[in-house]
C-alpha cells in the first residue's frame, strides 16, 4: 500500500463525512417551516351535520331599506356572545352554531326599538335565513297614536296582498301617479 | 256607496285609490265583490302599513283609525284628512277637492 493510496482513501472518507454534515445541517434547518404545516392537516374538521349557520338581513320595518354597518349580537345557548356587523347590503352571518339549539339575535341601533329574537338554526341546512325588521322609534314631534303622519313626510312603503292574493306596494304606484291612500276599519 | 262614485273622480285626476284594512284577504274579496269597489283594497293583518303610518285605532289597535292621505309622485304626503270624531266614514268628496287644489 502506497502512501498515496492511503491519502486518497482518507480524502474520500473526509468528503463523505463532510457531505453527511451538510445533510445533517439541512435536516436541522428544514423542520422549521414544515412543522407548523403538519398539525393543520391533523386538526379535525367539525362534523357538518351538527353545525349550522344563520344568514340574516337587517331591514328598517317602515321604509324596508336594508341597514348597513350595524352591530349584530348573537347569544348562544351557553350564553356565549358573538358580534358581527352588517355588510353594505345589510347582510350579517354567524357560522359554526350548534344545530337545533336556540340562539338570540340582538340589535341595538339609535332611532330604533331594541330588537331581540330567538332563532333555531336548522341541522343539515347550509344556513338558516332570517330577516330582522327594526322598528323605528316614533320621534318626539310625532303625532299622538292613531293620528297618522304629518303632511310633508315621506310615505312609508308597504307590500300587502289584495283580495286575490296579489301583492301591491306603494312604490309600484308612487313614481308614476299620485296615490290616495285610505285607511279604514274594514268590512264595509 | 259614496266612495265608489268618488273613485271615478279620483281616476279622472290621474290618481289611484288604495284602501287598507285589517280584514283578511277573503273578507276583502267578499267586500270587493259585494260592493263592486273597483279600486284596490289591501289586507294588512299584521299592520305592516298601519303601524308605520301611525294609523292604528288607539282604542282598538286591531283596526285602523280611518284616515286619508294624498301621496305625490315622489312619495311625499301632500295632504291628509283625519276624522276628529274618530268614528264613521270619511267624507270622500273632500279628497277629490284636494286632488284638484294641490
Amino acid at each position: 500500500m502506497t502512501n498515496q493510496r492511503i491519502r486518497s482513501t482518507f480524502v474520500a472518507l473526509l468528503s463523505t463525512s463532510l457531505l453527511l454534515v451538510v445533510i445533517g445541517c439541512g435536516e436541522e434547518e428544514t423542520p422549521g417551516p414544515i412543522d407548523p404545516v403538519a398539525p393543520v392537516d391533523i386538526v379535525e374538521k367539525p362534523p357538518t351535520d351538527s353545525t349550522a349557520g344563520i344568514r340574516g338581513l337587517l331591514v328598517d320595518q317602515a321604509t324596508k331599506q336594508t341597514l348597513r354597518d350595524t352591530r349584530v349580537k348573537l347569544v348562544d345557548s351557553q350564553g356565549e356572545v358573538r358580534e358581527t356587523s352588517t355588510t353594505r347590503a345589510g347582510v350579517f352571518e354567524f357560522e359554526n352554531l350548534a344545530a337545533g339549539e336556540k340562539v338570540t339575535v340582538l340589535v341595538e341601533l339609535d332611532g330604533y326599538e331594541k330588537h331581540e329574537s330567538v332563532v333555531t338554526p336548522i341541522a343539515g341546512e347550509e344556513t338558516t335565513k332570517i330577516t330582522v325588521n327594526l322598528v323605528p322609534i316614533i320621534k318626539d314631534d310625532a303625532l299622538p297614536p292613531g293620528d297618522g303622519l304629518r303632511v310633508g313626510t315621506k310615505a312609508p312603503d308597504f307590500n300587502l296582498v289584495d283580495g286575490n292574493g296579489k301583492r301591491h306596494s306603494l312604490a309600484n304606484y308612487a313614481g308614476k301617479q299620485r296615490v290616495v291612500l285610505l285607511f279604514d276599519r274594514g268590512a264595509w | 256607496m259614496e266612495l265608489q262614485k268618488v273613485y271615478q273622480a279620483i281616476k279622472a285626476e290621474n290618481a289611484e285609490l288604495i284602501a287598507i284594512t285589517t280584514d283578511e284577504p277573503a273578507v276583502v274579496k267578499k267586500t270587493e265583490n259585494q260592493n263592486r269597489l273597483g279600486f284596490v283594497t289591501l289586507s294588512d293583518r299584521n299592520r305592516q302599513a298601519i303601524d308605520p303610518y301611525n294609523a292604528a285605532d288607539p282604542f282598538n289597535p286591531r283596526i285602523a283609525r280611518p284616515q286619508y292621505y294624498i301621496i305625490d309622485e315622489s312619495g311625499i304626503i301632500q295632504w291628509k284628512f283625519l276624522d276628529e270624531r274618530k268614528v264613521g266614514r270619511l267624507p270622500a268628496p273632500k279628497v277629490v277637492e284636494a286632488l284638484k287644489n294641490l
